[in-house]
């Protein structure tokens, strides 16, 4: 029993970091973001060339692989979706869905022909473990699960406190409204896609001694970002950190009661279970039409 | 507007057509005869260079490379025309790439491979254009039995390098009971299994339960899951939960490995771990660390220079490592192709599709052929089955166990460097 | 030209009725030529592979582009029609071709469940859960290789065996391609199509004039589900051999790209994007991982470019005729 809530507090920790960048851009620029994981890739090969060839320390190396993240998903959301929503005629949701399918192909397969296929790797970021019951959980993974909490409330601060972070909200609440008030739409759009992308970067760093770099690595973690921010439902961010514990919990148990290879149906069937009762997500908000 | 909108369907649905059958033309060739009388030999190199199976891939492709730039590409006075063909990890995908290689390149003869769903997809291809399929790396059970469906229709499939996983489990059985009746591990009769969900452990998988429960061992759990996944708690604790006395499966993606052992650790697990396939990309010591301490394997040595030879030059030439049960055997595998083109030359004079499955029909898959390889005892095949005899005198893995961070051989017990330690 | 004008309409009429236009008769009686033109094996095998993708493409367009629900799903329920006709057949020897009715039947209360478990949601929502339900699907198969050997593959007996076997497939596979045609055309042509339309840009007002949105929901979806359930089993016969990646998202994406590229609402469109979007790719085989950063690319600048896909380019042709013949009748 404690085993399965210290192993899936700490699965959810991640899921938390990752899923709140694609709640983040969906809330806001309404992108169902599919390259969500493909950031988490980049943060991983930036953490990687930056603490085991540059050999800076592993704290700046993490935060490296956040600043990577943010430049990379300016620039994307300038050169992609920032010209289709000037352009865009038909349903905006579906198109910017294929060009987040078009992204994910586009850094996978370019990251393999720059890198190589192989697996980029440290054994440990930080040294040493602490005890929690049987566990020795190592200092890589708790401080991992630190950061994600940490960068959660900052970021949370950020939104609340900040003008860019209201603007944001704004923006996610009403567009035209927000337009009205004389906030830059353009800016806000780029700003948040770029944050959505730091935060997946950050985690992508912060686990790199737990998942090394490599092409496909972007795919897992980006299901399990979409399973939490759909469980929870889509405009509910402080949602997605209940939602995060929760996908991580279930899947954990799932492993634990029945198997590894029934976690995917078990967390599944419950979310679409829950998805039949509150067909807007346990907190979502109704959905505007 | 209808009319012209359907003018363009139809002259788009043309022109597609046209250009794909235009391709044809302008490649052209299949004959092995080149321009001025030089005598060319195409061989489509299979292996999956993009999706989840493009690191062993580009292993192959880049280590078949080398093999053939030794010889210079020259077999007799053929030349080798390589046609390198993405079996990526679909099937479908992959078949219709080999197709095109021997249609529109005109491949006479294809080898390597990787994916068993990718090679039950070639046997039909190569079946179909009756073109001999030499040495596929491929491991899974169902590669053999689809052949054994229908032998006569699938024999331009020759000679499997790779045994049906039996004999894995065996030696694995073979070790732990004879531990236990040394009294190097005490303990009831019990183990748990995991693995990635894949062809190849779950082959493995089921070749483990067979051989465990017949030695008298209760499977406690056994769990698959995702490749790939790097979060493997709960399957730890789970197995730790269950109290067996060794835990044993196999992982093959590096990312994987590493966290299952470095998990272990954190949650102490304290069991012996078999894992097959840790060393079968050579990072596993920079991701493991001391993780990997203890843990079994296979861990088939090079035989001869000529192994080390490979890894210094792999590593010259791709900058990283060069494992010996990935890299290294694919290039074995190349050495053994290489071998078999040759003495099919030396035999009849003539190295087209007709001669070479005449070579591999009556010599490989009549028992005829051996090969002296760098890292096995000797390839060889029987009449009546398309993988490889396994046996100390032929196909043959010792074990391995990682001892201050480097493998050394434990079983069997001529050829142990050291003694396992439990 | 007026002449000319007078007899399409004249042949277009009763051709009409069956769902084609004089020019896709034309284009579908020079598909129907391909392999007897065709130089060999290869190209007739790589017109079954645009056929094959691009039905699935016109499957899925007759969702996402009438009644405006993407169904993610989509390869999920043909691998699961594939599934059911090779398991049928490898365990009670079923003959394939009554399999492709038992793949498509499955599919089709697969799609049914899909269809009334996203009644109450909105686009993305539903497709979002019409992928998880194949992701379920995908995982269940992995799970129980006791039945389906999982991932470590199933062995399908394929239709047709033998090396000058392509035409076979190629003419099977052209049959079900002109009859789903067919079948879409007359279906979106009809009162159904216009419901499903009305259903597709405003649910609130298509209730408001009496389309009910559970009937018509429905419907489409089990037909949409029911081809794929077809095309599936036909897939699995014809690769011999069936793995759970089938059921996956990459499969799902493929087919996404046909039906947007292609154009949505069109039923022609998706089609004519498999017969120019596969042999261009496939010829690019060479190329490896640039081949698929190159499909990225196509996908992220159509999308941009030409959010309407192919299907909307003869309108595009035609203004811009228009638009400079006015111009050279103004000078």
């Amino acid at each position: 029993m404690v085993n399965i809530l210290v192993s899936g507090t700490l699965r959810g920790g991640m899921y938390v970091l990752i899923a709140l960048g694609l709640a983040l851009v969906y809330g806001v620029m309404k992108i169902p973001n599919f390259a969500h994981g493909e950031y988490y890739l980049i943060g991983a090969y930036a953490a990687y060339y930056a603490f085991a060839v540059f050999g800076w320390s592993p704290t700046i190396s993490v935060i490296f692989a956040a600043l990577v993240g943010f430049v990379c998903g300016a620039i994307i959301e300038k050169i992609t979706f920032a010209p289709l929503r000037k352009r865009n005629t038909g349903d905006w949701v579906t198109n910017a869905f294929m060009i987040g399918a078009g992204i994910q192909l586009i850094i996978q397969n370019g990251a393999q022909y720059i890198f190589s296929a192989n697996y980029f790797g440290v054994e440990k970021l930080w040294d040493g473990n602490f005890k929690i019951g049987s566990f020795n959980i190592s200092y890589d993974r708790l401080i991992a699960f630190g950061i994600a909490m940490v960068t959660v409330a900052v970021f949370w601060l950020f939104l609340k406190k900040t003008k860019t972070g209201i603007s944001i909200l704004a923006v996610a609440d009403d567009e035209t409204g927000a337009m009205l008030m004389g906030v830059d739409i353009k800016k806000i759009h780029t700003i948040t896609y770029a944050l959505s992308c730091m935060l997946a970067a950050l985690a992508g760093g912060a686990l790199l001694s737990i998942t090394p770099a490599y092409p496909t690595m972007g795919t897992a973690p980006n299901l399990a970002a979409w399973f939490t921010v759909i469980l929870v439902g889509v405009g509910n961010l402080s949602a997605v950190v209940v939602g995060g514990f929760m996908v991580g919990l279930i899947e954990v148990a799932s492993t634990y009661l029945l198997g590894a290879q029934w976690q995917s149906v078990v967390s599944l069937s419950v979310i679409i279970l829950i998805l039949l009762f509150k067909p807007n997500g346990l907190f979502g908000r109704k959905a505007k039409v | 507007m209808k009319k012209r909108l359907s003018v363009i369907l139809s002259l788009a649905m043309l022109i597609a057509l046209a250009l794909s059958a235009c391709g044809e033309s302008s490649d052209g060739g299949g004959a092995s005869d080149g321009g001025d009388g030089e005598k060319v030999l195409k061989v489509a190199v299979c292996a999956p260079l993009t999706g989840t199976g493009a690191r062993a891939g580009t292993g192959f492709i880049e280590s078949t490379k080398m093999a053939f730039e030794d010889i210079d590409y020259k077999v007799g006075d053929y030349t080798i025309e390589m046609i390198t063909v993405d079996l990526t990890d679909d099937p479908e995908k992959g078949a219709l790439a080999l197709e095109q290689a021997i249609v529109r390149d005109g491949a006479q003869v294809a080898t390597q491979g990787w994916f068993t769903t990718g090679a039950m997809a070639s046997m039909d291809v190569v079946a179909r254009y009756e073109i001999p399929y030499l040495f596929n790396y491929g491991a899974g059970q169902s590669i053999d039995e689809k052949y054994a469906t229908d032998p006569d229709y699938y024999k331009y499939y020759i000679g499997k390098t790779y045994p049906l996983t039996d004999f894995i489990a065996v030696e694995y059985r073979d070790l732990v009971v004879e531990a236990m009746e040394s009294g190097a591990i005490s303990g009831d009769k019990t183990i748990c299994l995991y693995g990635e969900d894949t062809d190849w452990a779950r082959s493995l998988g089921a070749n483990y339960r067979k051989y465990f429960e017949e030695a008298g061992y209760t499977i406690l759990t056994e769990d698959y899951f995702a490749a790939g996944t790097t979060d493997l708690y709960a399957i730890l604790s789970k197995m730790q939960a269950a109290g067996p006395t060794l835990v044993a499966g196999t992982i093959n993606t590096p990312a994987t490995a590493a966290a299952f052992t470095k998990q272990a650790k954190e949650i102490n697990l304290g069991l012996p771990i078999i894992m097959q396939c840790l060393n079968e990309s050579a990072e596993w010591r920079d991701l493991c660390g001391d993780s990997a301490e203890g843990v079994i394997d296979q861990w088939p040595g090079w035989k001869d220079q000529r192994g080390q030879d490979f890894c210094d030059r792999w590593e010259k030439r791709m900058g990283y490592a060069a494992s010996i049960t990935t890299e290294g055997v694919a290039y074995d595998n190349a050495l053994l192709f290489i071998d078999a083109l040759q003495k099919c030359y030396d035999m009849y004079g003539v190295l087209d599709t007709e001669s070479i499955l005449k070579f591999g029909w009556e010599e490989i898959n009549g028992g005829n052929y051996s090969f002296d390889s760098i890292i096995q005892p000797a390839y060889r095949w029987e009449p009546g089955s398309i993988s490889p005899v396994v046996g100390q005198d032929a196909f043959f893995n010792p074990l391995g166990q990682v001892q201050g961070g480097e493998f050394v051989t434990i079983f069997p017990a001529e050829r142990a460097e050291a003694d396992p330690i439990w | 030209m007026n002449s000319f004008k007078t007899l399409y309409t004249k042949a277009n009429r009763p051709l009409q009725k069956v769902g084609l236009s004089p020019i896709s008769v034309v284009a579908f009686i020079l598909v129907s030529l391909f392999p007897l033109i065709s130089p060999n094996e290869y190209y007739t095998r790589l017109g079954v592979t645009c056929m094959l993708w691009g039905t699935l493409a016109m499957g899925f367009d007759f969702s996402i582009g009438y009644i405006n629900v993407s169904n993610w799903g989509y390869a999920a329920l043909m691998g699961s029609g594939a599934y059911v006709s090779a398991l049928l057949n490898r365990y009670f020897d079923l003959s394939p071709w009554l399999g492709f009715i038992a793949g498509a039947a499955v599919a089709a209360l697969l799609g049914l469940l899909i269809a009334l478990l996203t009644m109450k949601m909105d686009t993305m929502f539903a497709a979002l859960l019409a992928w998880f339900v194949g992701i379920v699907l995908q995982n269940i198969i992995a799970a129980t290789p006791e039945i389906t050997r999982g991932s470590m593959g199933l062995n399908v007996k394929v239709l047709f065996a033998g090396g000058q076997s392509g035409k076979y497939y190629f003419y099977t596979m052209f049959a079900i391609c002109l009859v789903t045609f067919c079948i879409l055309r007359i279906i979106v042509n009809s009162k159904y199509g216009l419901s499903f339309r009305a259903l597709g840009q405003d649910i609130e007002a298509a209730k408001a004039v009496g389309i009910s949105p559970l009937k018509y929901r429905t419907l489409n979806f089990v037909i949409s589900c029911a081809i794929a359930g077809i095309v599936g089993a036909f897939y699995g016969h014809y690769v011999g051999v069936l793995a759970p990646t089938t059921l996956g998202t990459k499969n799902v994406v493929q087919i996404l790209v046909l039906a947007y590229i292609g154009g949505r609402g069109s039923i022609w469109g998706p089609l004519l994007a498999g017969f120019i979007l596969m042999p261009i790719f496939e010829s690019m085989n060479n190329l490896v991982e640039i081949k698929y950063i190159i499909y990225g690319a196509v996908l992220v600048i159509s999308m941009i470019f030409f959010p309407g896909g192919i299907c909307k380019l003869p309108t595009k042709v035609k203004e811009l005729w228009e638009h400079r013949s006015s111009n050279a009748a103004r000078s």
